[in-house]
């Protein structure tokens, strides 16, 4: 063993002196052989405190050293006792280091956390101002092309031909400039041309007027006609909800596929007939019906 | 040359000394003065460390240990004051390393703690 070679010299020395002989299951030193063990088992205490360990296995060994010189029990006792306390100060020790490092792993955690959060919230904001700026660019386009719908509407208007017949001013509308397919509601574009109308209106507040709707031939009479109504009805509202136009001065009808202005056999044809007439009675005059 | 002697590595020269002199091995050895200065030193840093509050127990036996082995060099019963003086100074090393993991557990209690916290109002946040 590493014991010295002072060890059968001292045994020689103390034999025959009357100590009694220390027995193996000594107390003291099986519980500091026990705190030893629990400490030098214990994975935590041989990582993280193998100083402090190894520091106990000494004052262990030389406390049985001491057991195999039958040493007085005072020194085995106390060098047992002092073991005892370095075996439990070796697993405070890995403790205190464990609990050390959870404490930088908590802390790296935490400004993981915080910095993660930051990242989120910065996408975040990004990710608004990318919607937002579609959302503008979108709006932009949206009046934009609300723009040219109107001029577009405006030109319409301004060109159409205001033939003077017998029953007055005819003021053709092709249908779909006013009504979606098959609806009997005003589009948004529309809204102008009847401001236009209603400012003629009011300009010229002794006139009457007839509006009248036409559909082509595709579909029952019965059908088109109720729907031609619908549409010159709805014009009419218009006229009245919106800009205050006397009722009394407008008639409405519904004439279905009656008074075709073109033929029903091609689409173009079609779509002239698709309309709504509005008639500007002379001044004065009532509104003439139609032969 | 034996003033050197302290906890660590006395076995030989002790012992060689016990030999030379036979049973009366008070007598001979010196006041053991560094490790009662060591001792004192430990139950202070173990006070410092928060070990009246953290490891009472461990404490008091250092103090006490501590006072005896006083009053053992005092009786000149030398080899009586260092065994106390060095078992006062591993009870207050214990009393210091235990006071130290107890701070140390709390603080990282409380971190972990500060982020279930910090995680759960981030996660609120979000929602």
């Amino acid at each position: 063993m590493s014991r010295s070679f002072a060890i059968p010299i001292l045994v020689l020395a103390l034999a025959g002196s009357g100590c009694a002989s220390i027995p193996e299951d000594y107390p003291p030193l099986a519980n500091a052989r026990s705190d030893y063990r629990a400490a030098a088992t214990n994975p935590q205490v041989v990582e993280l405190a193998p100083l402090e360990l190894k520091k106990a296995e000494r004052t262990l060994q030389r406390a049985e050293a001491l057991q195999n010189e039958n040493a007085d029990a005072d020194r085995i006792d106390h060098q047992a006792y002092l073991a005892s306390q370095r075996a439990r100060i070796a697993q405070e020790m890995a403790a205190r280091r464990a609990a050390e490092y959870a404490i930088e792993q908590a802390d790296a955690m935490r400004k993981d956390i915080l910095l993660q959060a930051r990242n989120r919230e910065v996408q975040t904001a990004a990710s608004e101002v990318r919607a937002a700026r579609a959302q503008a660019a979108a709006a932009e386009m949206r009046s934009e092309a609300l723009e040219a719908r109107v001029q577009q509407l405006q030109g319409a208007l301004e060109q159409a031909q205001m033939p003077e017949t017998d029953r007055g001013y005819v003021l053709t509308l092709g249908a779909e400039v006013l009504f979606d397919f098959d609806q009997a509601d005003l589009k948004p574009g529309a809204k102008l041309l009847i401001a236009k109308i209603a400012d003629f209106l009011r300009e010229e507040p002794s006139r009457y007027i007839a509006i009248e709707g036409f559909t082509d031939n595709v579909g029952s009479d019965a059908y088109n006609r109720s729907l031609s109504e619908r549409r010159a009805r709805a014009v009419e509202d218009a006229l009245v909800a919106a800009h205050g136009i006397d009722p009394s001065r407008i008639e409405t009808r519904g004439y279905g596929e009656a008074y075709p202005v073109a033929t029903n056999a091609t689409p173009a044809g079609r779509q002239l007939n698709r309309r709504v007439e509005i008639v500007l009675a002379s001044d004065g005059r009532p509104i003439v019906g139609r032969p | 040359m034996q003033e050197t002697v302290t906890n660590v590595g006395s076995f030989k020269p002790l012992a060689v000394a016990m030999v030379a002199l036979g049973v009366a091995a008070c007598a001979s050895v010196p006041a053991p003065t560094a490790q009662m200065a060591v001792s004192r030193t430990a139950v202070e840093d173990a006070q410092r460390a928060g070990a009246t509050e953290h490891a009472p127990v461990e404490l008091r036996d250092a103090q006490s240990k501590l006072s005896e082995a006083t009053a053992a060099a005092a009786r000149h019963d030398n080899e009586r004051a260092r065994r106390l003086a060095e078992e006062a100074e591993a009870d207050a090393r214990l009393a210091e390393a235990k006071a130290q993991t107890a701070k140390a557990r709390a603080a990282a209690a409380e971190l972990q703690q500060g982020i279930l916290l910090l995680r759960r109002e981030l996660e609120r946040k979000a929602n």
